[in-house]
């Protein structure tokens, strides 16, 4: 992942931005969850408290003999419910800074699929504010994932389904 | 006549066979008038489009019980949405991201 790709400011940027900085990546290439982390981490004395979650290609039990992930999304209608999400989330929790970064294209067991950083002035609002940008992508932003398998020598694949568990997330908020 | 770009994703466009279509429809026609007309492009086309129905008093876009979601310009809606010329719509399955 290259980061000048990305809409990621170089450091000594981002005091311009402050104090809200909100940003979307859509990434076809790895993310490179150091140098978003780094992004998410830059404070001058704003942030009492960061968050990040990372979301990874699993190979549990259940998806045994997965070899791939492929993942597609709506350009432009992904971003803007992302924009939307995130708006909702700086104004619920005084975030002031959130970053989220999503794969699409081929992904392997172990990739990350997701990276989420909040950063606000206590842990409850950068922590509540991660999880409801978690429930709420997970359920409202136009991403589809296809697995591929290698069973007994022959491929497969399947079109994950949408899970009950997830829209049920959704009441807490 | 109104000219309609419509788009499918994930498993439709698989099952279709098709990203993306170009439609006239009769000016005030509704999203329930395009799934009528593209239903008899074939069997696959009908078996999705037959029974689509869009339950109005779900949310459009978390209900479970909706399996085909609809957009209109990137904008989630229901079946009863006039179309104007030069609309985009999509239809695409429950979303799977994260």
């Amino acid at each position: 992942m290259k980061l000048h790709s990305f809409r990621l400011l170089p450091v000594d940027k981002m005091e311009a931005h402050l104090p809200i900085n909100k940003q979307i990546i859509i990434s076809t290439e790895a993310l490179d969850i150091v140098a978003l982390n780094q992004n998410i981490q830059f404070n001058q004395g704003e942030s009492g408290a960061s968050v990040i979650f990372t979301g990874n290609v699993r190979v549990s039990k259940e998806e045994q003999g997965l070899t791939s992930m492929t993942l597609e999304h709506y350009p432009g209608m992904t971003e803007s419910l992302l924009d939307s999400m995130l708006n909702q989330a700086i104004e619920r929790w005084q975030l002031n800074r959130v970053l989220v970064a999503h794969r699409v294209g081929e992904l392997a067991p172990g990739d990350p699929i997701v990276f989420v950083g909040t950063c606000g002035l206590h842990r409850k609002q950068a922590f509540e504010a991660a999880e409801f940008i978690m429930d709420y992508l997970k359920n409202k932003a136009t991403f589809w994932k296809k697995e591929h398998y290698l069973l007994n020598e022959s491929k497969q694949e399947r079109w994950i389904e949408s899970k009950q568990s997830d829209l049920d997330a959704l009441k807490r908020w | 006549m109104i000219k309609i770009k419509v788009l499918f994703f994930a498993n439709f466009r698989e099952l279709l066979d098709c990203s993306s279509l170009s439609v006239d429809l009769k000016e005030d026609a509704n999203i329930r008038d395009l799934c009528d007309l593209i239903k008899d492009k074939g069997d696959s086309w009908s078996s999705l489009f037959s029974n689509v129905q869009s339950d109005l008093n779900s949310d459009p876009i978390t209900s479970l019980n909706n399996k085909i979601k609809i957009a209109v310009n990137q904008e989630m809606t229901t079946l009863e949405y006039s179309l104007k010329n030069g609309d985009e719509v999509a239809f695409f399955p429950p979303v799977t991201g994260g």
